[in-house]
């Protein structure tokens, strides 16, 4: 059931990652997912993408917030769910780093999340 | 990794109210009677509408309420738990409850019940100790187990207290599964799910011959000290978040703006929007508008109706403040007029300062979707208490969930949200 769940939450985190640059900006999106032992790291990439400043430093703020466990365990379900708001800051605390580059015209995101007990 | 001259400062905040309640508390009744005022608190069924006040006795009462936040706290600094907005409104919760229906010892059986959760999935208690601390709604069910449905005293206790360990057992997996009925639009979820829980448990109970339903024990005495204590507390907030860095006004005034802005939707920390000062102010304003809105009303400073404005207060933390709760409040006092219910009665006041469960409805749609959400609920929520039979304390999270999972997906369908403008790709 922990591994089940392990995966819903990698599924919400992309789930939440595609529905909100797909509501804002519309171009090609891809999504690569990698497992190890350890953790899991989901590799988001949009390209051809005009992001005003002041959009993007709220994207880095929204995604600068440590793991934490313990809204994480009581809030995943809601990651992905609203039709009209974003829940960025949710992802964020969903992961252990994520790293953020945005260089010609190219957005992308890299998350690591470690797995339950590694 | 924890920055500990910060978090001095933030339990410094956080243990500020509980220490000023049990400091109050023993001036207010006599030192004789405290104790027995307390062991009354202890023994009273507990349920929907308990004024601890009237049970207890004033100094009973803020001394229940303030150990109750010293309890959370402890557990807070016991597991290492970050001082953040939801933490806050958690403790707020608790100590506002504590003054009509949990006390320091009901709620012990809902944390065991969270603990042997986490234990059984191989996890630490501050993974779920949010949950716990609000799962504690039904704190009541183990009170009236024990002491209000006829059984010989020591069976009753220990039936009371099982049945609070399993309570707070299942609660971690059914708050998050609730989530999904209103997609966080409603802010009190574990109110939701408790009176889930509670219709059940309650619906078993009474099949088996129990009688659970909800009482009146209400008491205006305290009107007065209660004003000048809570107000004072409240306009301290607003001038320590303002003042405390003096150099920082604009910066402070500027990230309330910022607060101001969110929707207010689960989960939105104002401690990560706005930092520490914006949000105690937030949180000071909050209660000086939930206050003036009882006194609007005609209403007395009563245990629920102190137990409403000190959610609000702590959920200015997390979610609330006065652009998505002002309408809100205002539906709800347009449907108390309109409809055959005293606009200046308890249940309606504390229909409107609960109400604010749905403030992001407002945040996120506007006011006229908060007003129509605000009247909604004072329907809902006078309908819905009878279900659980009084043992879920957050009866209006158990009504909000219902008015949010009927609301948001028809505003959906009538007002799509304009949403950011979409860019093109680039040709």
């Amino acid at each position: 059931m922990q591994n089940y769940h392990e995966m819903k939450k990698i599924s919400r985190i992309i789930d939440e990652l595609l529905t909100h640059f797909l509501l804002r900006y519309q171009s090609r999106a891809q999504i690569v997912v990698e497992e190890t032992d350890t953790e899991h790291m989901v590799v988001f990439t949009m390209d051809d993408i005009e992001i005003e400043a002041e959009d993007y430093v709220k994207l880095v703020n929204d995604l600068n917030v440590a793991r934490n466990p313990e809204l994480e365990n009581y809030y995943w379900p809601l990651a992905g769910e609203s039709d009209s708001d974003s829940e960025l800051t949710l992802v964020a605390m969903m992961s252990d780093s994520i790293d953020v580059t945005y260089e010609d015209n190219r957005l992308e995101l890299r998350l690591m999340r470690k797995k339950s007990g590694k | 990794m924890i920055n500990w001259q910060q978090r001095k400062w933030q339990v410094v905040f956080l243990t500020a109210l509980p220490t000023l309640l049990i400091l109050v508390g023993l001036f207010l009744q006599p030192l004789h009677d405290l104790l027995p005022g307390m062991l009354r608190i202890l023994q009273s069924q507990s349920v929907l509408l308990s004024d601890y006040l009237e049970i207890g006795g004033a100094g009973a009462t803020l001394i229940n309420a303030g150990l109750c936040g010293f309890i959370c706290i402890g557990l807070m600094m016991l597991y290492k738990i970050d001082i953040n907005g939801p933490f806050i409104a958690a403790v707020y919760t608790v100590i506002g409850f504590a003054f009509f229906g949990k006390n320091i010892w009901n709620i012990w059986p809902i944390f065991i019940g969270v603990f042997l959760y986490a234990a059984v999935r191989h996890e630490s208690f501050r993974n779920y100790a949010l949950i716990g601390f609000f799962a504690t709604t039904l704190g009541p069910l183990v009170s009236f187990i024990a002491f209000g449905a006829g059984l010989e005293p020591r069976a009753g206790i220990a039936l009371g207290m099982t049945l609070g360990i399993f309570v707070g057992f299942i609660a971690p997996p059914l708050a998050s599964a609730m989530l999904r009925f209103h997609d966080g639009y409603n802010i009190y979820n574990i109110g939701f799910t408790g009176g889930i829980i509670g219709s059940v448990v309650v619906a078993v109970l009474r099949s088996f011959g129990l009688v659970v339903a909800p009482v009146s024990i209400l008491t205006g005495r305290y009107d007065l000290i209660m004003k000048a204590l809570f107000f004072s507390f409240f306009l301290l907030m607003v001038v320590g978040g303002l003042f405390v860095q003096p150099n920082r006004i604009r910066k402070t005034l500027a990230a309330h703006y910022r607060i101001m802005r969110t929707s207010g939707r689960l989960v939105t920390d104002f401690t990560l929007v706005g930092r520490y000062n914006a949000t105690i102010f937030n949180m000071g304003l909050m209660g000086i508008i939930a206050g003036l809105f009882v006194i609007a009303l005609g209403g007395e400073f009563n245990g629920p109706v102190i137990g409403g404005i000190l959610t609000i207060v702590g959920f200015a933390a997390f979610g609330k403040h006065p652009r998505n709760c002002i309408p809100v409040m205002l539906g709800v006092v347009i449907g108390g007029a309109l409809k055959i219910w005293d606009i200046g009665s308890t249940p309606v006041i504390i229909a409107g300062l609960f109400g604010t469960t749905l403030a992001p409805v407002a945040g996120q749609y506007g006011p006229f979707w908060g007003m129509l959400a605000g009247f909604l609920h004072t329907s809902v929520v006078m309908n819905v208490g009878v279900l659980h039979g009084g043992v879920n304390l957050y009866n209006n999270g158990f009504a909000g969930g219902f008015v949010a999972g009927f609301l948001v997906p028809i505003i959906e369908v009538v007002r799509p949200v304009a949403g950011p403008p979409r860019t093109r790709r680039k040709v």
